[in-house]
């Protein structure tokens, strides 16, 4: 059976923590399809956080599909195969659309640290908007 | 609605100071609340006035619906430092618990005593603060109530004794369907276990909420150094700001989304959120202390400018 | 709660009870002897023979430190119980704060606090009742063989009277530890308040439970005449009032008709005599019979057969004002 941490400083929601877990658990071969996830109790015994933190994780994984429950048994993993890579052409396109921004950047006067730390803002603000903007 | 703790202008004054002022919360059942606030805050009086070992200046508190008096069967309260006889014994304090209480759950507690390494012989005085956090936590547990009330139950304990605690009370949340509302100066001993969050500061009320919700309405926003002044947008307000000679940060509470572009959005952990609130506190009591003395308390304004 | 109560008191009450047993089992010890004693001394002597005198300075004599522990235990038990059993009974839980776990449990402050009186109230009734029936037994020769029952000193020390004054000192432990909040200060005013009010009553309250008996006797009935000089010389004399065995006597004045006392011209004036021969009975005898022509002494006193009206007076002061002080610690408790 799976067991759980929580990094109270990694910025990361706790229930995202889980999931990541669960997904990465899938996976690495540790979980397989049917096999129980720890049920809320047990989680919350272990770690001391909230149920609903458990609840909305499992939730999460059941509408990813990774995971279900059954009624009074418990949740199970339901996919056992890693999840989809990302598709082939979607990479080449991307690749050269990087290729033409970057060329783009050079010519207004960004060096490749500045590019960095542009890049890396917009992907820490699209992943907020990801994850809370209402 | 079912709320577990309602209070309606609630203060308490111990002389010319209020501990406690103009206290309006409504916490709804099934949460674990975290409380927090610096010290001095009104936490413990806001605790102990809902659990009757206070009696309140103005306004007035309902537990479970009713009158503290009237629901001390259904709470249980753990006071700060885990107060208990020292020369009784750990066996003895389960006994007279159990008489002292109408369906108090003896047996659950003894193997959870027993389940806890809690030396069933020894003398209350000589257990470690973290053992007679958990023997105070049990007692209160096995009394079954539906509404638990812990006064700064981990602030005195070792990291080790603290996860034991938090691990005890939130097995027992999970498995008896139990509210809790539990204050802490620190929020990073509560934030794992809470769902539901009141600060207090100057001993007022300075925002609560689920921390779904308020992590989700508040955000902090930087960008190029700002004159000071401007109003934000309607729906959004200021909770506290600060500049420095290029750039502006500011941490809001919003209802709509933030769409202007001159912001740059991130994401405010609890622990700043919290501490702005608390920022934002000083800084109006700071102001208003120098325009006039401090007497009774007055309606916060919530708006300030900068 | 009584169980509850019971159960966090029983180490004292155990303490109280073993020394119950061992203060029973040391009267138990002394006591026949000191009876024989009696019988012995005081109880055989006959007035004629003219030995009684020396058969009661015999018998006085004996065991005085027993005696005097006996007395100081009878007296001193109240305060005792006062000081350790009622100053702490709330005080030691508001300052160990205790009260947060004791208060919060399902029933009221009030049932709390009716508890904890019901098993200290009662344990402190018992082991001064035994006590005290124990030490009166023990006395009982002392006491036929020197009535002054009724006496200030020795009144509180035996009968009904220390019940009141242990449920008094308990109550009064118990309200000031209320008001104090600590144990070590409210001890200390317990006994201080107790003492206080133990001589305030016996000197502005007993003597007023019921109107003295007044009462005119002639100076020859006086017990003993005695002779002194003054400071500037003059002569004085003495009326010792007449013997009146287990009464109270709360005053005795020798006045003529006119309610004056005898100066000492007076009795320069009508013993002429007695200044030149004050060694010998015949001036004496002469002048006291001279002066009871115009002089008269006025007793006043609680008579002997109100002893226990008294003592059931006394019981009953201290007892509603133990009352009084629980109301009022009752109040307190529901005001915190």
């Amino acid at each position: 059976m799976i067991e759980f941490y929580l990094d109270p400083d990694s910025g990361v929601a706790p229930y995202l923590q889980i999931v990541r877990q669960v997904r990465q658990a899938i996976r690495l071969g540790m979980l397989r399809k049917g096999d129980q996830l720890p049920t809320v109790k047990e989680v919350v015994a272990s770690l001391a956080i909230n149920p609903n933190t458990v609840l909305k994780a499992y939730k999460e994984l059941e509408h990813a599909g990774l995971a279900a429950g059954r009624q009074g048994i418990g949740t199970f993993v339901t996919a056992g195969s890693p999840e989809p890579v990302v598709e082939p052409r979607a990479h080449g396109a991307l690749r050269g659309e990087l290729e033409r921004w970057i060329a783009k950047a050079r010519r207004a006067g960004f060096d490749d640290e500045s590019l960095d730390a542009l890049f890396r803002d917009c992907l820490r603000s699209a992943r907020a908007k990801e994850e809370g903007i209402a | 609605m079912n709320a577990v703790l309602e209070a309606h202008g609630l203060g308490k004054r111990y002389g010319r100071r209020w501990a406690l002022a103009d206290c309006d919360l409504t916490i709804p059942a099934s949460r674990v609340v975290g409380l927090v606030g610096p010290n001095g805050a009104g936490k413990s009086t806001l605790l102990q006035l809902s659990v009757g070992l206070l009696t309140p200046s103005s306004g007035e508190v309902a537990v479970l619906g009713g009158t503290p008096a009237a629901k001390l069967g259904k709470i249980g309260f753990v006071a700060q430092d885990a107060p208990v006889y020292a020369g009784m014994t750990v066996a003895d304090h389960l006994r007279i618990a159990a008489w002292a209480n109408d369906g108090f759950d003896l047996e659950g507690a003894r193997a959870r005593v027993e389940q806890l390494d809690l030396p069933a012989r020894q003398r209350a005085g000589r257990l470690s603060g973290g053992q007679r956090a958990q023997l105070a936590l049990t007692l209160a547990l096995a009394k079954k109530p539906k509404f638990l009330l812990l006064d700064e139950p981990v602030a005195s304990l070792d990291p080790l004794a603290r996860r034991e605690f938090l691990q005890l009370l939130m097995a027992a949340v999970v498995e008896d369907d139990i509210s809790v509302i539990l204050s802490s100066h620190l929020i990073a001993d509560l934030e794992r276990a809470c769902d539901y969050l009141v600060v207090l500061a100057g001993s007022h009320v300075q925002v609560a909420g689920p921390i779904d919700e308020l992590v989700a309405t508040h955000h902090r926003l930087t960008g190029p150094r700002q004159r000071g002044g401007q109003p934000l947008p309607s729906g959004q307000e200021l909770v506290t700001e600060s500049h420095t000679d290029v750039q502006s940060t500011l941490v809001v509470r919003h209802d709509t989304p933030i769409l202007d572009p001159a912001w740059t959005v991130s994401v405010v952990s609890l622990e700043d959120l919290v501490l702005a609130y608390i920022a934002r506190d000083k800084d109006t009591r700071g102001k208003r202390e120098a325009q006039d003395p401090p007497s009774t308390p007055s309606a916060r304004n919530l708006k300030v400018a900068s | 709660m009584i169980r509850v109560s019971y159960w966090q008191f029983r180490l004292p009450l155990y303490i109280a009870l073993a020394g119950l047993v061992v203060v029973a089992a040391a009267a138990g010890e002394t006591g026949p002897s000191l009876a024989h004693l009696y019988d012995t001394t005081v109880g055989a002597c006959k007035p004629a023979d003219g030995n009684c005198r020396a058969a009661l300075r015999l018998f006085n004599a004996d065991d005085v430190l027993l005696r005097a522990i006996v007395q100081t235990l009878s007296l001193g038990l109240p305060a005792i119980i006062g000081m350790f059993w009622g100053a702490p009974l709330v005080a030691r839980e508001l300052e160990t704060g205790t009260f947060r776990l004791a208060w919060t449990q399902s029933r009221s402050r009030l049932t709390w606090f009716a508890g904890k009186l019901a098993v200290v109230g009662l344990s402190a009734l018992a082991v001064q009742g035994l006590l005290s029936l124990a030490f009166t037994w023990w006395w009982s020769p002392v006491g036929r063989a020197n009535p002054t029952q009724f006496s200030p000193a020795q009144f509180g020390t035996f009968g009904v009277a220390p019940l009141g004054y242990v449920l008094f000192a308990l109550a009064l432990g118990i309200a000031v530890g209320t008001v104090f909040r600590r144990t070590l200060p409210a001890m200390a005013v317990t006994l201080v308040g107790f003492i206080g009010t133990r001589l305030a009553v016996i000197f502005w309250v007993r003597p007023h439970f019921a109107a003295a008996v007044r009462s005119v006797v002639s100076l020859n009935q006086s017990s003993s005449i005695g002779v002194g000089f003054s400071d500037n010389g003059q002569m004085a004399l003495r009326f010792f009032p007449p013997d009146l065995p287990n009464a109270w006597l709360l005053s005795s004045t020798v006045t003529n008709a006119a309610g004056q006392q005898p100066a000492g011209s007076v009795l320069a004036q009508q013993c002429p005599s007695l200044i030149q021969h004050q060694a010998e009975n015949q001036p004496f005898n002469s002048c006291v019979a001279t002066l009871s022509k115009t002089f008269h002494d006025t007793l006043l006193y609680q008579p002997a057969s109100r002893y226990w009206p008294f003592q059931w007076a006394e019981l009953g002061s201290f007892a509603a004002l133990a009352a009084v002080l629980v109301v009022f610690t009752a109040w307190r408790l529901r005001r915190q």
